[in-house]
């Protein structure tokens, strides 16, 4: 079965995003070492799933990146928009996107379904709520969170929605001269 | 300068307690606490709040108890001896080496930063959080423990934006993981 990644930025007080869904408290410089960890764990990447708010902000703004090649992540730009990907919307009727397919279904029979098919690691990046109900139902295999060396009072969180603890293996952290440290985990499976 | 260090066993998503207000997911191990011993020998004064010291004051006594463990004995002994400043505006007494203050003043701490001496704790989130808006805490460990509780008391609830520095991490067993940062700069 392939794995479902989350990557996602965090501060220190656990919140993925400002109550505006902004990430300007974001360690934005990155050292070389953290843009190499990123590239590592998107290389067995064939598939990104995303909530349709963020899928609306996401898509479009890296086709933007992607046809401009002065721009210094064109790169990235390129490859987020190549990469299939799979928008979870129950309001959308078909898809306004390149690479990308709708799924509308119930969230555990479609994610489950796409673990099932033949093909590489699937990535999810947010939004906070697609995110929230990802780990509410135990869909994540393997989390990499970005703890950013700040504290923003208030924002959007991606645990909130559990009504009972889940517990987790800490398989690596790594620090990086930047100020970030990414936490991997795994779920623990009882 | 002397630091004051804020230092607690958090949960992943940033919790100090459960919503039942029970800490039986951290189960700090040898190791912990042990790491927690040597802390201890570094800091000259322990501030806490009214719930707290009495939730410590269990180490006033707890080296009687012939079931505790060496490193747990170590950490009584060590904490006796640890000079605590209390916070309340409602006890009338605190026991031990122990001095009681009803509120705090910041120039008061400042001026115990000036002194010679060893660091200082806080051990609690509400008065960290009068500390930390005063300009007072200087480093920060959060001992991440590999669990997520949903709700619970926040380790932090300044309600403001607060950039460190990160300093360090170190992990212990069990998949705890300490990161420890400093402010960035201590307002005036």
């Amino acid at each position: 079965m392939r794995k479902l990644k989350l990557q996602m930025q965090m501060t220190v007080d656990g919140y993925v995003a400002d109550p505006n869904g902004e990430l300007d408290w974001m360690q934005w410089d990155w050292d070389r070492e953290l843009k190499q960890y990123v590239e590592e764990i998107t290389e067995p990447v064939d598939c990104i799933v995303l909530g349709r708010k963020l899928a609306e902000g996401f898509i479009p703004y890296w086709a933007d990146v992607a046809e401009d090649p002065d721009n210094a992540e064109h790169k990235s730009g390129k490859m987020f928009t190549e990469l299939p990907k799979v928008v979870f919307s129950q309001t959308l009727d078909e898809s306004k996107w390149d690479n990308t397919t709708l799924a509308d279904g119930d969230l555990v029979d479609e994610i489950t379904k796409l673990k099932k098919q033949d093909g590489g690691d699937i990535i999810a990046y947010g939004g906070a709520t697609f995110v929230s109900n990802l780990i509410k139902e135990k869909l994540i295999d393997e989390f990499h969170l970005f703890v950013n060396p700040t504290v923003i009072g208030k924002g959007m969180t991606i645990f909130n929605d559990l009504d009972r603890k889940q517990n987790f293996n800490l398989i690596q952290s790594t620090s990086f001269d930047c100020g970030v440290v990414v936490l991997k985990y795994e779920p623990k499976r009882s | 300068m002397r630091k004051i260090i804020y230092a607690q066993l958090v949960s992943l998503d940033g919790y100090i307690e459960d919503r039942d207000g029970n800490i039986d997911w951290t189960e700090p191990g040898e190791e912990l606490h042990r790491h927690f011993n040597e802390l201890e020998k570094n800091v000259d004064i322990n501030f806490y709040g009214r719930r707290m010291s009495e939730v410590m004051d269990y180490w006033l006594t707890a080296d009687q108890n012939t079931g505790l463990k060496d490193y747990e004995l170590e950490y009584a002994r060590l904490w006796q001896q640890t000079k605590r400043i209390i916070f309340s505006k409602t006890l009338n007494e605190v026991k031990g080496y122990a001095r009681l203050l009803r509120k705090v003043d910041p120039d008061e701490i400042r001026e115990l930063k000036k002194q010679s001496g060893n660091d200082m704790a806080v051990g609690e989130a509400d008065l960290a959080s009068t500390f930390i808006n005063y300009g007072l805490v200087d480093e920060y460990r959060l001992y991440i423990h590999p669990v997520v509780l949903g709700s619970g008391k926040p380790m932090f609830s300044v309600g403001k934006k607060l950039d460190f520095e990160f300093v360090e991490s170190q992990r212990f067993p069990g998949g705890v993981i300490m990161l420890k940062y400093h402010a960035e700069s201590t307002a005036v």
